[in-house]
């Protein structure tokens, strides 16, 4: 997709269109969905900022992912506690730039898909999926609320993972 | 897939979720160097962990909202369609379009606005009226400084002589009243059936000339409700009264205030919230109607807090947290060239 961003409407669309997916991309690199979407805002800023200066034969998409894509990268460097935590995105992400890919599979198709797989799991399997991955729960306030050990917590988690994991295996 | 893998895959998703240990850590940062494949699972694990946090993505990556902000920012107006009155608020949604908030400041005594914009109250005429039409709301300054947030669907009016004897207003509807303490000149609210009294005291009330209830809901100060030709009630804070026009009946009961005064904030908070009225709520700030198919579903009960989704999320985080399903029927014009209200039906989703 190749818009010259001359007028606003254009670009309110291109927004539209890509915002949520790179929100979801930085996500993966950063972990942290609030500072997702600050860079996500931010890229959009530079592009629309620099929008006289855009080469019109780079394709838009390309561009804005990878001005993403270096601001996550810029933001795990500079991330000041060198926990053993950060480490693996770091390696991951910054030092095998290749994997990054500019493409997320992340579209309509698969939050569908997603909620009708959810659906199929098992009750008890399903409540703590919920409470992680809906309500946003650390696993030992779902041990807490369910009256579960953390150990069943986590099992639970896995097998939800599994089950969700082969719905989607043909869009993986 | 090989059983290894699912094994590193179970705890890539628990690092995901930030559960490892630190020998956890270790040992995937061994299986991540030991092939380079790892890293695409990781990466491709680390994908679906993301997708699957549904709240995230409704409160985080909400683009209307987004793109609010940032054309804020860069001092982009109106490329829209719907926008909205007074406040350049622009909204692209057809139904967030409609629950827009219309902010109006209304100081003077005399001031006046009136819904369709033609001014009709003469300066003679010493009534004041404020109307808000469906989906908007209005925050109003009473000359006391009482300050009034009127929710969509909602009228008030006071005469010239406001805050001379007294200070009474005519209400339908649902309001959220901040009023100044005077002990001299009480406050009151007259919604014909019933009156209530107040000195300095926060509380809402909610009366539409349509439903059956009136409820006021105290949450600080204190307050009198006058049943007509009767006693008149007083409750405490944390307290509510409903009363039913039809048979004249009441009740109180200990409520948490939050769940009915959080639509001010433009939040809607549910705290064990029946369907029933969690879609009541929504309908109004959303301005739908909602048909409930199979009565299984009256049970359910809901405690969260939506802010600023669109009604299309707020309908896919229900259905994500409970057996329903929903079909949203967009505005429609009736035979009479009038706009129907859009309709979500709501029904039992079927557990396989």
């Amino acid at each position: 997709m190749r818009i010259k961003l001359k007028d606003e409407q254009a670009f309110e669309l291109f927004f539209r269109k890509y915002f949520a997916r790179l929100c979801t991309y930085a996500n993966k690199v950063l972990n942290d969905p609030e500072e997702a979407r600050e860079i996500t805002q931010e890229a959009f800023i530079k592009i629309w900022e620099g929008r006289e200066e855009i080469d019109p034969e780079e394709s838009l998409k390309s561009y804005i992912f990878k001005i993403t894509r270096n601001l996550c990268i810029n933001k795990l460097r500079k991330r000041k506690v060198e926990s053993k935590y950060a480490e693996l995105y770091k390696y991951v992400y910054v030092e095998n730039l290749e994997i990054s890919g500019l493409e997320t599979i992340l579209g309509k198709e698969l939050e569908d898909n997603l909620v009708h797989s959810i659906g199929k799991l098992p009750p008890e399997c399903r409540k703590v999926f919920e409470l992680s991955r809906v309500e946003g729960l650390k696993y030992k306030e779902i041990a807490c609320t369910l009256n579960i050990s953390v150990k069943t917590v986590e099992a639970q988690m896995s097998k939800a993972l599994r089950v969700l994991r082969s719905c989607l295996a043909n869009i993986f | 897939m090989e059983e290894y893998k699912t094994e590193y895959r179970d705890l890539l998703s628990k690092y995901f979720a930030g559960e490892t240990s630190e020998e956890e850590i270790d040992i995937l940062k061994t299986w991540l160097t030991a092939d380079p494949e790892n890293r695409r699972i990781f990466d491709q694990e680390n994908e679906l962990w993301q997708a699957l946090c549904i709240r995230t993505k409704l409160e985080y990556y909400n683009s209307d909202t987004a793109w609010q902000e940032l054309a804020a920012r860069l001092k982009i107006l109106n490329t829209g369609s719907g926008s909205v009155k007074i406040m350049r608020r622009v909204n692209y949604h057809l139904l967030i379009a409609a629950a827009s908030v219309a902010i109006l400041l209304i100081t003077g005594a005399f001031a006046l606005w009136i819904k369709e914009k033609n001014i009709s109250g003469k300066m003679a005429s010493v009534t004041s009226s404020v109307v808000t039409s469906e989906g908007e709301k209005a925050s109003i300054f009473l000359p006391d400084s009482t300050r009034i947030v009127l929710n969509s669907g909602s009228s008030l009016s006071y005469e010239g002589s406001y805050n001379i004897r007294d200070r009474a207003v005519k209400f339908s509807g649902e309001a959220y009243f901040d009023v100044i303490t005077n002990p001299d000149r009480p406050f009151i609210v007259d919604l014909g059936k019933i009156r209530i009294f107040a000195s300095g005291t926060k509380f809402n009330i909610l009366s539409f000339g349509n439903e059956d209830r009136i409820e006021t809901t105290l949450e600080q100060g204190s307050i009198g409700i006058a049943l007509q030709g009767r006693e008149s009630v007083n409750i405490n804070p944390g307290q509510q009264v409903v009363y039913f026009k039809k048979t004249g009946k009441y009740i109180v009961r200990n409520v948490v205030t939050e769940t009915f005064t959080s639509w001010k904030d433009n939040k809607l908070r549910f705290i064990d919230t029946p369907l029933e009225e969690v879609l009541r709520k929504i309908g109004r700030k959303y301005n739908v109607r909602f048909e409930i198919t199979s009565s299984d579903l009256l049970d359910l009960e809901y405690t969260g807090t939506f802010i600023d989704e669109s009604i299309d999320d707020v309908m896919q985080m229900l259905k994500t947290v409970s057996p329903i399903t929903y079909k949203i029927y967009y505005r429609t014009t009736a035979t009479d060239i009038k706009y129907l209200k859009p309709r979500i039906v709501v029904g039992k989703r079927k557990i396989k």
